[in-house]
C-alpha cells in the first residue's frame, strides 16, 4: 500500500483527505486524483516528509503529501 | 497632496498639548507611510540611549496611503516605538477601526511623547483632541475597558487600548483593539503603558480625498472579486491560517516543545479540523473579505479568537494538545494585552529550564494549569514571572549557567512559530527581520521546501531579500495586509495600481522595493545607533538550532550548519550593499538617498565606502 495525504483545499479538489493505493512502485503524479485543476508550481509534494516531484517513483510503504504553497501568514 | 491626509497629529502627554504637523509631499513619497513614517520619526526623534520605558520614548501609530479606502484588507496600522524588549526599533501591525478613523479624522498618524503622570485616554474627534483621566479603566483587562470606552463613545469608535500586561510594562505587552487584535510584539504595549496611556480613541467624520475615485471604486471591487474567485478562497475561510498547523507538521517546522522538535504527536488535538469542530463564528479586521480571525469556544465556554501562531506557541510549544485548553490561554493573553507568541516562547523556555534542572520549580511539559499560573505571574511579574516578564534574553542571562542554551530569540525578540533546525533560509528570515525573530517580513519555507529544502547558497539570501521588501516593505508602508497577496495569490500588480489611484503618483514593483531598501537601512541605522557598533552575532539564529539536533521525523539528525549559515549571511549582506559588519555602506545609504543618516552614523561606526 502507498498512503496519499492531501492536505487544505487540496484535499477539497482531490475529494478525500487521505487514502491507502494498492501498488507496489509508482510515479506520484499516477496516484494524484489532482490532475489538470491544479497549478503545479502551487504544490509542494512529499515523500515520507522529503521533499518530491511528480516524477518520483515511490514504492510499497511510502506515504506521499500533497500541500499548498502557502506563505505561512 | 492626494491619497495622504498630509498631517499627523502631535500629541505630548506630558504637558497634555497637541498639535497638527504638515506632511511634505517629499517626505511622503519618499517613505510612503506607516513604518516608513515610523522608521524615520523614529530615527529622528528618540535620543540614542534613550529609555524605551521613558518618556523620551516615541510612539508611533502610523498608516499608509491605501489604508481605510475600499481596498482589499486595508483596515491596518502600524504601531512602533523604541522597544522595551529588544532595545531596538520595534514595530507591529494592527487591524482595527482606529486606523479607518484617524483616515476619517483627516490623519495619516499620531505621534505620542511625554507621558502623563496619571492614567490617561488620548480621545480624537477629528480636529478635537482631549485628554481624559482613565484612573477608572487602569487595572482592566482589554475587553472590559474596551466595551466601557464604547459606551461613552460609540460602538465605531477605533479604539486601541493595554491591559494589565502593558500597565505592568511587561516587556512584550501588546496594543490590542476589538477584543482579540493585538499589535507591537516588541513591547508597544508597555511603551503605552510607560506613558500611562491606556487608551487612544478615535473618531472622524471626513474621507481622505483620493487622485481617481471612479479608478480606484473600479480596481478595488476587481480585487475583492479576484480574492472570491480564488481556488483557495472556500478553505481560506474555513480554517484560515489554522491550516498552517498540519501543513508546518507535514514540513516538520511545528515547534514543538520549546523549538525543540518540527513535529508534535498530538498535532490533531490543536489543528484545523479539531477548530472546525468547535468553531462559532469568525472575526475580521475592517474592510477585509477574507476574515481570518476564527471564533471557538474555550474549555471555560468563553469566546477565544485563534490563529495558527497562538494555537503553535501555546499549543505544541509547550507540550498541548488540547485546543480548548491552548484557547483558555489565548483568550486571558488577548484579556491581559501580552503578546501569545513571546509568551508560548517563555512557558516553553521555563518548561525546558525545568527539565533541564536549570531552575527549581517542576513544570511539565503539557501541564496545563502550570502554564495557566505561569502565565498570570508573568502579566503581574511576580515569583518565577516577574524573571520571564523581560523575556528569554534577559531571563536567560539572569539566570546565567546553562539557561542561555534554551532561549530561543533574535536580538532579544523570541522565535515565531516556525521551527528552524532544517529550514535555513526561514532561520536567515528570523535572524535579519528588522525587529527581531519575527515572521512577518519574510517566510520563505515553501519556497525553500519545493527548491532546495536545506541547502545555503545565494538564492535563498536573494528570496529572503525579495519578500522583506514586498511584505516588510511595501505592505507594511502603504498600509494594507499582506494575506490576499500570500495566501489567496491577490496578483501583487493590483497594489501599484491602487497606490497610484489613490496618490496620483506612480510607482512600480522596483519603486517600490527601493522604498524598501531605504526602510530597511533606516531600520538598521537606529539599531547600530543604539548598539554603537554591529556585530555578525546580532544576526544569528538562536543557538538551539546550531547546538542540537532534531530527534523526531523525516529531518531527524538536522541541525543548521554554523559555517554555511554564516556563508548566506555574507550573501545577505553583499545583496543589501551592507559590509560583513551587517553595516550599510556609505555608498548604498548616499544611493537610497540617506546622506544624512550617513553623517550621523560615521560618528558611531566608521562607515566602508
Ligand atoms: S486577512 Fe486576516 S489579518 Fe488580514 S485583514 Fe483580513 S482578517 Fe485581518
Amino acid at each position: 500500500m502507498i498512503k496519499v495525504k492531501y492536505v487544505g483545499y487540496l484535499a477539497s479538489i482531490a475529494g478525500v483527505h487521505e487514502e491507502e493505493i494498492n501498488a507496489e512502485n509508482a510515479k506520484i503524479r499516477e496516484l494524484l486524483r489532482l490532475k489538470g485543476n491544479v497549478n503545479w508550481d502551487e504544490v509542494i509534494i512529499l515523500v515520507n516528509g522529503r521533499p518530491a516531484g511528480l516524477d518520483t517513483t515511490v514504492k510499497k510503504g511510502d506515504e506521499v503529501t500533497v500541500l499548498p504553497f502557502t506563505s505561512g501568514g | 497632496m492626494k491619497g495622504w491626509n498630509g498631517a499627523i497629529l502631535r500629541v505630548d502627554l506630558t504637558e497634555k498639548k497637541y498639535s497638527v504637523q504638515k506632511i511634505a509631499p517629499e517626505f511622503a513619497a519618499k517613505w510612503v507611510g506607516g513604518r516608513g513614517f515610523a522608521a524615520r520619526i523614529i530615527w529622528e526623534e528618540v535620543p540614542a540611549g534613550a529609555d524605551p520605558l521613558g518618556p523620551h520614548n516615541v510612539l508611533v501609530f502610523a498608516t499608509g496611503p491605501l489604508t481605510g479606502l475600499t481596498v482589499p484588507s486595508s483596515g491596518k496600522m502600524v504601531v512602533a516605538a523604541k522597544s522595551p524588549l529588544t532595545s531596538g526599533y520595534g514595530d507591529g501591525n494592527i487591524g482595527s477601526m482606529a486606523s479607518v478613523e484617524m483616515r476619517k479624522a483627516g490623519y495619516d498618524a499620531i505621534v505620542v511623547k511625554g507621558a502623563s503622570e496619571k492614567p490617561v485616554v488620548l480621545v480624537v474627534e477629528d480636529g478635537k483632541v482631549s485628554f481624559e483621566p482613565a484612573d477608572d479603566l487602569w487595572g482592566l483587562d482589554t475587553f472590559t475597558a474596551e466595551r466601557r470606552l464604547r459606551e461613552r463613545y460609540g460602538k465605531t469608535a477605533g479604539i486601541l487600548l493595554i491591559g494589565q500586561a502593558g500597565e505592568n510594562l511587561v516587556r512584550y505587552a501588546t496594543v490590542i483593539s476589538q477584543e482579540g487584535r493585538s499589535a507591537g510584539r516588541p513591547g508597544m504595549g508597555a511603551v503605552m503603558g510607560s506613558k500611562k496611556l491606556k487608551a487612544v480613541v478615535v473618531k472622524g467624520t471626513g474621507s481622505p480625498e483620493v487622485h481617481d475615485p471612479k479608478e480606484l471604486a473600479r480596481i478595488g471591487a476587481e480585487a475583492y472579486r479576484a480574492i472570491k474567485e480564488s481556488s483557495m478562497y472556500d478553505f481560506w475561510m474555513r480554517q484560515g491560517t489554522m491550516l498552517t498547523i498540519q501543513w508546518s507538521q507535514e514540513n516538520s517546522v511545528l515547534p514543538a516543545y520549546n523549538f525543540s522538535e518540527g513535529v508534535f504527536d498530538e498535532y490533531r488535538g490543536i489543528d484545523g479540523y479539531k477548530m472546525e469542530e468547535y468553531k462559532i463564528g469568525q472575526r475580521s479586521c475592517p474592510l477585509c473579505n477574507m476574515s481570518c480571525g476564527n471564533v471557538i469556544t474555550d474549555a471555560n465556554g468563553l469566546e477565544s479568537e485563534l490563529d495558527y501562531e497562538n494555537v503553535a506557541m501555546l499549543g505544541s510549544n509547550i507540550g498541548l494538545g488540547d485546543l480548548k485548553k491552548v484557547a483558555v490561554l489565548n483568550r486571558l493573553a488577548d484579556m491581559y494585552g501580552i503578546d501569545t507568541i513571546s509568551l508560548g516562547n517563555s512557558i516553553g523556555f521555563a518548561m525546558e529550564l525545568s527539565e533541564k534542572g536549570v531552575i527549581q520549580e517542576k513544570i511539565e511539559w503539557g501541564d496545563f494549569d502550570a502554564a495557566k499560573q505561569l502565565l498570570e505571574d508573568i502579566v503581574h511579574r511576580r515569583g518565577l514571572g516577574e524573571l520571564l516578564s523581560l523575556g528569554v534574553r534577559r531571563t536567560a542571562e539572569k539566570l546565567g549557567g546553562d539557561a542561555p542554551k534554551y532561549a530561543v530569540h533574535v536580538k532579544g525578540l523570541e522565535v515565531s512559530a516556525y521551527e528552524c533546525h532544517a529550514a535555513p533560509g526561514m532561520a536567515l528570515a528570523y535572524a535579519t527581520s528588522p525587529i527581531g525573530a519575527h515572521h512577518k517580513d519574510a517566510w520563505v519555507i515553501a519556497w525553500e521546501t519545493k527548491t532546495d529544502r536545506l541547502g545555503y547558497g545565494r538564492e535563498k539570501a536573494e528570496k529572503v531579500v525579495e519578500f522583506q521588501r514586498i511584505r516588510g516593505g511595501m505592505f507594511e508602508s502603504i498600509v494594507a495586509c499582506r494575506l490576499p497577496w500570500i495566501e489567496i495569490g491577490l496578483n501583487l500588480e493590483y497594489y501599484p495600481k491602487l497606490f497610484h489611484a489613490a496618490t496620483g503618483v506612480t510607482m512600480s514593483l522596483e519603486d517600490f522595493n527601493a522604498v524598501a531598501d531605504r526602510i530597511y537601512a533606516q531600520i538598521r541605522a537606529f539599531w547600530i545607533r543604539e548598539h554603537g557598533g554591529w556585530s555578525r552575532e546580532m544576526d544569528t539564529p538562536p543557538r538551539k538550532w546550531f547546538e542540537t539536533k532534531l530527534t523526531k521525523g523525516p529531518f531527524k539528525g538536522v541541525s543548521l550548519d554554523p559555517g554555511k549559515y554564516q556563508r548566506l549571511l555574507d550573501y545577505y549582506y553583499e545583496i543589501r550593499g551592507w559590509d560583513s559588519r551587517g553595516v550599510p555602506r556609505r555608498t548604498t545609504l548616499e544611493k537610497l538617498g540617506l546622506a544624512d543618516v550617513a553623517e550621523q552614523l560615521s560618528k558611531v561606526v566608521k562607515l566602508e565606502p
